[in-house]
C-alpha cells in the first residue's frame, strides 16, 4: 500500500474490483441484453441514415486541429522558437545561465 | 572476496568487452553477441550483489588501489586524494535503471539492426561504452571523474546517434548534441576547477565538508545546475532532445533516455550532496521547480502538433523530466524546514525519484514500439500510418501499456508516482499541482492521437508482419517490469526508492562515510 | 600576475561562446568549442601554478616547494577528451557537408 500523507493507493484492490465489476457487467449483459439485435441495421454502431463509407482514416495532422487553432497565439510564439539552429540552442543556454547567475548572486 | 571489488567489476566488464568486441567479431556474430550480453549480465549480477550491502551498511566507499581513500602526510595533513567510488542508495537505484535499459536495448538491437552489414562491431563497442559512462557517472565519488564519464557517455552516444551515417539528418542531430553536451561538460569542468582552486580537493565528500557557499561557489553552482539541466533536457534548453532522440536508432534512443537520467542524477548530487543545507534551498529549489514546470508544459504542448512519432515521444521526454525536476525541487525548497520536509517534502522526492525509474521503463518501451513500427513501415511519419493493430498485435499491446503508463492511468506505474507528486506538491503550492495534472491530461490526449492515427483504422495494403522475435523479447522484458511495478508500487518504493531519498536527504552520512575512513 | 591569466580565461570563454552563438559556419562553431575548452584547460593549469615551485618530476629536488601535480594530470585528461570531441564534431560537420552541400548551420533540416 502506497501512502501519501492524505491518501493511499493499493493497485491490487483496484485491479480486483475492476475484474469483479467487469465480470458482473458481462453476466448482466448476457442476462438482460440477450434479446438485442445481432444482425441487420440496428447492430451497426452508427445509425445515421447515411451510407457508411468504408476505409475512412483521419490523418494525424488533422487531429486536434481545433486545439491548435484555439491556442494560436501560444503556438505562433513557441513553434518559431524551435528553429533547429545550434546557435539558438546555445543562445538559450547562455540566457538561462545569465538569469540563474544573477538570481543566485543577487538574491542571496 | 571478489564481491569486495564489485564496484570496480561493474565498470570493468563492459569496458574491457567493449574494446574486445572488434576481436570477438572475427569469431562470428552469435559469439560476439553472446559475449556482449554476458558482460552486461555480469554487471547486472554485481549490481544485484552490491544492493543488499548498500541497504544494510549505508554508504559503500570503494578505493582504487588501496583500502582507504585518504592519505596522511607527515605534517598531519590528511585528505582523500585517491580515486573512489562512493555508492549509496541513490547510486544503486540509478544503477538498476542503467543495467535494465542496457540489457533490453542490447537484445532489441539484435533484431532491429539485423539487416545492417557494416559497423556492427563498433555499434556494440559504443553501446557498451555508453553503459560504462552511465555506471561511472552514477558510482563515482569524484567530481572530475564525473566529468570524464560524462564525456565518455556523450562521445559514445553522439557516435551512435549518427549510426546511419549516410543520412545527413543523423549527422546534424549528432553535431548539435555534441556541441550541447561538450559545452555543458566544459562548464562543469570550470566549476570543478573553481572548487579545486578553493578547497584543494576533487572528492565530492571532501568538498562538501568544507564548502561555505561564497561568491565563487555560487558561480560554480550556477554553472553546474544550468549545464546539467541542459544535458537532462530542461526547457528552454531542450531543443536538442527532439533532434537527437528522433534521429537515433530506437535502442539508442532508449539508452539516451537513461543517459539523460544520469545527468539528472548528477544535478541532484550537486544540489543535495555537494551543497546540501548550505544552499539557499528555497531559491535553488524554486529555480529547479520553474525549470520543471516550464519543461512539463512546453514539452507537452509541443508534442501535440508533431507528426513524426519519435519526435512526439521525444517532446514527451522533456515533459516527463519536468515531473522529476518538480518533485525534487519541492523537496529541496522545503529542506531547511524539518516539519514541512517530513510531511510532504520527503513524499515529493519519493514520488519524483520513483518517477525516474517508471519513466525510464515506459519511455523506453514506447521508443522501442516506435522503433518496431519504423522497422516494418520504414517511415516515422504518423500521416502515412494506419491500421498497424491488425498486423502487429503484440507491438500494439506493448504500446498500449506504455501509453497508459505515461498518461498516468491507474493501475499502471505512472499513476503511482504521479499520485505521490500531485498530493505532496499540492500541499506545497496548489497551482503547481494543477499544472502537473493538466499536463498529464494533455499527455493522454497526444497518445490518443498516436494510437488513433498509427494503430487504428482500416487494414494496410502493404503486407506487414509482427516485429522479429529479438525485438519482441526486448520489449517484453520492459513490459513485464512495468506490470510488476504497477501491481506492487509500495514494495518497490519501500525497497529501492526510500533508500535513495534518504541517501539524498542525509548529506552527513555521505560525508562521514568518506571522511571518516581517513 | 594571476589576475591576467584569469582575465585571459574569461576572454577566451567569451570569444568561444561568441563564435558558437553568432557564427553560422559549423567549422567556426567547432573552433568556438575548442576555444572554450582551451580556456578550461588554461584555468586548470593556472590553478596549479605556484611562485617559485619545482615541477614534481625531480627526485632530488628540495621538497618544500614542490607543485602538486593534480591540475596537470586533470589538464592532460581534459586535452585528450577535447581531441576526441573535436575530431568527432569535425567528422559530423564533414557528413553534414556531404549530404547538404553546405556548412551553414541555419540550413539544417531538423526543425520544430
Amino acid at each position: 500500500m502506497l501512502e501519501s500523507y492524505s491518501g493511499y493507493w493499493y493497485p491490487l484492490v483496484f485491479v480486483s474490483v475492476f475484474l469483479i465489476l467487469s465480470f458482473i457487467v458481462y453476466i448482466l449483459s448476457r442476462v438482460f441484453f440477450s434479446s438485442a439485435h445481432k444482425k441487420g441495421e440496428q447492430a451497426k454502431p452508427f445509425l445515421s441514415g447515411n451510407k457508411e463509407t468504408e476505409k475512412v482514416h483521419i490523418p494525424a495532422s488533422s487531429i486536434y486541429w481545433g486545439f491548435i487553432k484555439a491556442l494560436r497565439g501560444y503556438y505562433d510564439v513557441i513553434i518559431p522558437f524551435h528553429t533547429g539552429n545550434i546557435n539558438d540552442y546555445m543562445g538559450a543556454f547562455i540566457i538561462v545561465l545569465a538569469i540563474v547567475l544573477t538570481v543566485v548572486e543577487v538574491l542571496t | 572476496m571478489i564481491f569486495e571489488h564489485a564496484p570496480a567489476l561493474i565498470i570493468a566488464f563492459p569496458l574491457l568487452t567493449s574494446f574486445a568486441v572488434p576481436i570477438l567479431n572475427r569469431f562470428g556474430e552469435k559469439f560476439r553477441n553472446f559475449f556482449v550480453l554476458l558482460s552486461l549480465l555480469f554487471s547486472l549480477f554485481f549490481v544485484l550483489t552490491l544492493a543488499p550491502q548498500v541497504y544494510s551498511h549505508g554508504v559503500i566507499v570503494y578505493t582504487f588501489g588501496s583500502t582507504s581513500p585518504g592519505i596522511t602526510l607527515p605534517s598531519g595533513y590528511s585528505m582523500p586524494i585517491r580515486i573512489t567510488f562512493t555508492i549509496d542508495g541513490m547510486s544503486i537505484f540509478m544503477a538498476f535503471i542503467a543495467s535494465i535499459v542496457s540489457i533490453s536495448g542490447l537484445i532489441y538491437s539484435w533484431g532491429f539492426l539485423k539487416k545492417e552489414r557494416v559497423g556492427m562491431d563498433k555499434f556494440y563497442s559504443l553501446l557498451l561504452l555508453m553503459s560504462v559512462g552511465m555506471y561511472g557517472m552514477i558510482f563515482t565519488g569524484d567530481l572530475f571523474n564525473m566529468f570524464v564519464f560524462l564525456e565518455i557517455l556523450s562521445i559514445a552516444s553522439c557516435a551512435l546517434i549518427a549510426f546511419w551515417v549516410h543520412k545527413g539528418e543523423t549527422s546534424e542531430a549528432a553535431f548539435k548534441y555534441m556541441v550541447v553536451s561538450s559545452i555543458a561538460a566544459l562548464f562543469m569542468l570550470i566549476a570543478v576547477g573553481i572548487f579545486y582552486g578553493q578547497y584543494n580537493a576533487l572528492n565530492i565528500a571532501a568538498i562538501a565538508s568544507m564548502i561555505n557557499y561564497n561568491l565563487l561557489d555560487k558561480i560554480a553552482l550556477s554553472l553546474l545546475i544550468v549545464g546539467l539541466a541542459m544535458k537532462a533536457g530542461a526547457v528552454p534548453m531542450h531543443m536538442w532532445v527532439p533532434d537527437a532522440y528522433g534521429q537515433a536508432p530506437a535502442p539508442i534512443t532508449m539508452m539516451l533516455v537513461a543517459a539523460s537520467q544520469a545527468s539528472l542524477y548528477a544535478l541532484f548530487r550537486t544540489c543535495f550532496t555537494l551543497f546540501g543545507l548550505r544552499l539557499d534551498v528555497a531559491m535553488v529549489g524554486w529555480i529547479i521547480i520553474i525549470l520543471g514546470i516550464l519543461s512539463m508544459f512546453v514539452g507537452v504542448t509541443m508534442a501535440i502538433p508533431q507528426k513524426d512519432i519519435k519526435k512526439l515521444m521525444a517532446y514527451h521526454s522533456v515533459s516527463q523530466t519536468g515531473y522529476m525536476l518538480l518533485g525534487v525541487g519541492v523537496g529541496l525548497a522545503v529542506m531547511n524546514d524539518p516539519i514541512a520536509f517530513q510531511t510532504y517534502g520527503m513524499k515529493a522526492m519519493e514520488g519524483s525519484i520513483f518517477h525516474i525509474i517508471n519513466y525510464a521503463l515506459y519511455k523506453g518501451l514506447l521508443f522501442l514500439t516506435a522503433g518496431a513500427i519504423f522497422y516494418k513501415l520504414k517511415t516515422r511519419n504518423l500521416d502515412e500510418m494506419g491500421g498497424i493493430a491488425h498486423n502487429m498485435p503484440l507491438t500494439t499491446l506493448f504500446f498500449i501499456i506504455g501509453a497508459l503508463a505515461i498518461a498516468g492511468i491507474p493501475p499502471l506505474n505512472g499513476f503511482a508516482s504521479k499520485f505521490l507528486i500531485y498530493e505532496s506538491v499540492y500541499r506545497f503550492n496548489p497551482l503547481l499541482s494543477i499544472i502537473a495534472m493538466v499536463v498529464s491530461v494533455l499527455t493522454l490526449a497526444s497518445f490518443v492521437k498516436v494510437f488513433h492515427s498509427a494503430f487504428m483504422g482500416p487494414k494496410m495494403k502493404k503486407n506487414v508482419r509482427e516485429a522479429p522475435r529479438a525485438m519482441l523479447l526486448g520489449m517484453a522484458i520492459i513490459a513485464i517490469l512495468i506490470i510488476i511495478f504497477s501491481l506492487f508500487p509500495a514494495m518497490v518504493v519501500r525497497t529501492i526508492v526510500d533508500p535513495a531519498v534518504i541517501a539524498l536527504a542525509n548529506q552527513g552520512n555521505y560525508i562521514s562515510a568518506v571522511m571518516g575512513g581517513i | 600576475m594571476m589576475f591576467i591569466v584569469y582575465l585571459t580565461v574569461v576572454a577566451l570563454i567569451g570569444i568561444g561562446l561568441y563564435a558558437i552563438i553568432f557564427k553560422r559556419n559549423l567549422i567556426k562553431i567547432v573552433i568556438g568549442v575548442s576555444l572554450v575548452e582551451c580556456a578550461a584547460n588554461l584555468f586548470l593549469v593556472s590553478l596549479g601554478y605556484k611562485e617559485g615551485g619545482v615541477a614534481p618530476i625531480f627526485t632530488m629536488a628540495p621538497h618544500e616547494n614542490m607543485v602538486l601535480p593534480t591540475p596537470q594530470a586533470l589538464t592532460l585528461t581534459s586535452i585528450v577528451i577535447g581531441v576526441a570531441v573535436t575530431a568527432l564534431m569535425l567528422s559530423f560537420a564533414m557528413n553534414y557537408y556531404k549530404s547538404y552541400g553546405t556548412l551553414d548551420a541555419t540550413k539544417g533540416r531538423l526543425k520544430g
